[in-house]
């Protein structure tokens, strides 16, 4: 390969790896907004910080069986250490964690339109639309040169929200420290205990130069859970746990914000939902087919009419159904990570 | 690119379609009240007729959200209420204030930063009073006086969303709202406590001095007047949350007293007002954040029964003036 190659190789790696850092965002942002901050209010930023730690305990596990084996992938090192079953096994398991990644987030950004924004429309016709202009930016590396392209643009418009949200911070916001009780916390790390599952995701990726890729994942972890922290300290306690529905959640940020503010805020968080959900139907797409050398042109069709469908069912339904299935999605990567990495120091490679 | 180009633009119709304005009516002025168990809201509209003008629609209802439907009902479009920027409560909604005030917070189109104010005016003839008093829009004149009157210390800012953010940690002050020769007038204020608490200007424009909400004020004292910039009051809570006190210190740019003779006064003016409005449960200092910082969970803070302990509490008052006397 000439350099040429070489570098475009590496910038569409990194571009890839901004997508990812983004979905892993998205998500965590997500969960902690709404099922962990209506559970605990004021104590959800540290409670989330508690539920990361699962999820990089599994990532830190995963990434040494891959030291141990000596592979560039976490694929690549399921093979060594479990075999073709233990990468098909992943490929599995990431495909349906992503899909309800997916489905977790076409349900909040559809009920954001609907109940909170009042945008005109059924659930169903805005799912259509929203799986027509992901149509549009379905392709292989689309997606990822998109949020690539769009990183600056979106920290910049979210350091710029940051600083005008903390003119209205107050310290005293934070307190209650406990929120209200111990039981209250208890749940809410329930809710949240597999929030930080993406991480893993970052491992999937081939490497590109620069910093290693769970030290990536680092930033997007912790500017979610600095995002919440943020809201705790310009709403009280009191006021975060009167919300009640998936919409008054996702509004709460921009709840009192000036009107520019909130438009600003709005559609910074429909366009990283967006790029979240065609990122989680693009991978999980591209897991289904692992093992195949080249994915059904027609399978990205059949992964955005699922997600389509989905939203033909009645939204709180669904968003109660994947509210008990969420705290479990960290248990088959932490199980795939308990077989691997025993296995692979079994069959550890002497140098 | 270009398909990103496509998604921005797709992404942007949609939203668009969101906010029809054509066909909407955006209230600029609020007004909620209550006789008896029925509920009768007035929302001030612009009538979009050449050379403008301004019309009040009325809803009522067993409840104030049927109240607000009615109106939407009767308004000539949909009735919006994003570019609100006065909220009026009838002083006789008292302890339901705080409600009322918990329930549009909660309606998505209502404009969390209008102002709320407290009447004894008739709503029908307030609203009707409720003009452009310079140029065409109602909401610019609003806005004007507002400012105008929040810089002269005669009122405090009192937002949807200050008042709301404020929680069970401090009593808001809202703007008292009166009719001066047929046009609103803005002066003193209602503290929330059990009941809406009547303060007058003066009393306004002590507290605006301890909370900083002005860059400079003219005090009219018992004895005359003094005019201050500057001010920056620091205020403790005792360990045992049974005292209070203040250490204000400003810059006196013209007075009528000496710098002695002005400490005194306001002193005593201070601890009169603080002592009025602990009594009476009102704590619009915001000692309650300080409270809540010694609690651990929402069982010990309402355990201990803050509103009760600051009917108890002592205040200190000193007052350091600088500057020409």
């Amino acid at each position: 390969m000439n350099r040429q190659t070489i570098s475009r190789l590496d910038g569409e790696r990194r571009a890839q790896g901004t997508l990812l850092r983004l979905l892993c965002a998205v998500s965590i942002w997500r969960t902690v907004m709404t099922r962990v901050l209506p559970l605990c209010g004021a104590s959800a930023w540290w409670t989330a910080l508690l539920c990361l730690l699962p999820g990089f305990a599994v990532a830190a596990l995963l990434r040494f069986t891959m030291y141990l084996t000596h592979s560039a992938t976490l694929a690549e090192a399921m093979r060594a250490s479990i075999g073709r079953a233990g990468a098909f096994l992943l490929s599995g398991a990431l495909a349906v964690l992503l899909a309800v990644d997916a489905v977790s987030s076409i349900t909040a950004l559809i009920t954001l339109f609907t109940q909170g924004v009042g945008t005109r429309g059924t659930p169903l016709t805005l799912a259509a639309l929203t799986g027509v202009v992901l149509l549009f930016s379905l392709h292989r590396e689309g997606l990822a040169r998109g949020a690539h392209f769009l990183r600056f643009v979106m920290a910049a418009a979210a350091i710029l929200l940051a600083v005008i949200l903390l003119g209205d911070a107050q310290p005293d916001h934070l307190f209650p420290l406990y929120g209200d009780g111990l039981d209250a916390v208890l749940a809410a790390a329930e809710a949240g205990f597999s929030l930080a599952w993406p991480v893993v995701l970052l491992l999937t990726a081939e490497p590109a130069q620069g910093k290693g890729r769970l030290r990536g994942a680092i930033l997007p972890a912790f500017v979610s859970v600095g995002a919440v922290l943020l809201l705790t300290l310009t709403i009280p306690h009191e006021l975060l746990i009167r919300q009640d529905g998936l919409a008054a959640l996702l509004l709460l940020p921009t709840r009192y914000a000036p009107n520019a503010l909130r438009v600003l805020t709005l559609s910074l968080l429909m366009l990283t939902f967006f790029l979240a959900i065609g990122a989680s139907a693009q991978l999980a797409t591209d897991q289904l087919f692992v093992a195949a050398k080249r994915v059904p042109v027609w399978l990205p069709y059949v992964v955005l009419a699922a997600l389509f469908l989905s939203q033909a069912t009645d939204a709180s339904a669904l968003w109660t159904l994947l509210g008990c299935i969420e705290p479990w999605l960290i248990a088959p990567l932490a199980l795939l990570a308990l077989i691997s990495w025993p296995l692979a120091l079994k069959w550890r490679k002497c140098p | 690119m270009k398909k990103l180009l496509i998604l921005l633009m797709l992404l942007t119709c949609t939203s668009c379609s969101a906010l029809p304005a054509e066909e909407r009516a955006f209230a600029v002025a609020l007004c909620v009240e209550r006789e008896g168990t029925l509920w009768r809201v007035h929302g001030r509209i612009p009538t979009y007729k050449t050379g403008g003008g301004y019309t009040t629609v009325t809803g009522e209802g067993d409840s104030l959200s049927a109240a607000l439907a009615d109106m939407d009902a009767s308004a000539p479009m949909h009735l919006h209420l994003s570019q609100l920027r006065l909220l009026v409560l009838e002083e006789g909604l008292g302890a339901d204030m705080s409600a009322v005030l918990h329930e549009l917070s909660d309606r998505v189109d209502v404009r969390p930063h209008c102002a709320v104010a407290v009447t004894d005016v008739p709503a029908k003839e307030l609203m009707d009073a409720l003009k452009p008093a310079t140029g065409a829009r109602l909401s610019k004149t609003i806005d004007v006086l507002l400012d105008t009157r929040i810089e002269q210390g005669a009122v405090l800012p009192a937002t949807l969303a200050d008042v709301i953010r404020m929680g069970e940690r401090q009593s808001p002050v809202l703007i008292a709202l009166t009719l001066t020769d047929g046009a609103i007038d803005l002066s003193g204020g209602y503290g929330m406590a059990d009941s809406a608490l009547p303060l007058t200007a003066r009393e306004t424009t002590l507290l605006s001095l301890l909370r900083g909400d002005a860059k400079t004020l003219r005090l009219s004292l018992s004895g005359g007047t003094a005019e201050v910039r500057d001010a920056r009051a620091k205020i403790r809570l005792s360990q045992g949350m049974q005292s209070a006190s203040i250490e204000l210190t400003m810059t006196v740019t013209a007075s009528a007293f000496t710098a002695d003779g002005l400490e005194e006064v306001l002193a005593g003016e201070l601890l009169t007002l603080l002592e009025r409005l602990s009594a009476a449960g009102c704590d619009v200092l915001g000692l309650g954040r300080k409270a809540i910082l010694r609690t651990a969970n929402m069982a010990e803070w309402h355990g201990l029964e803050w509103t009760a302990r600051l009917r108890q509490i002592s205040w200190t008052v000193s007052v350091g003036v600088s500057g020409p006397a």
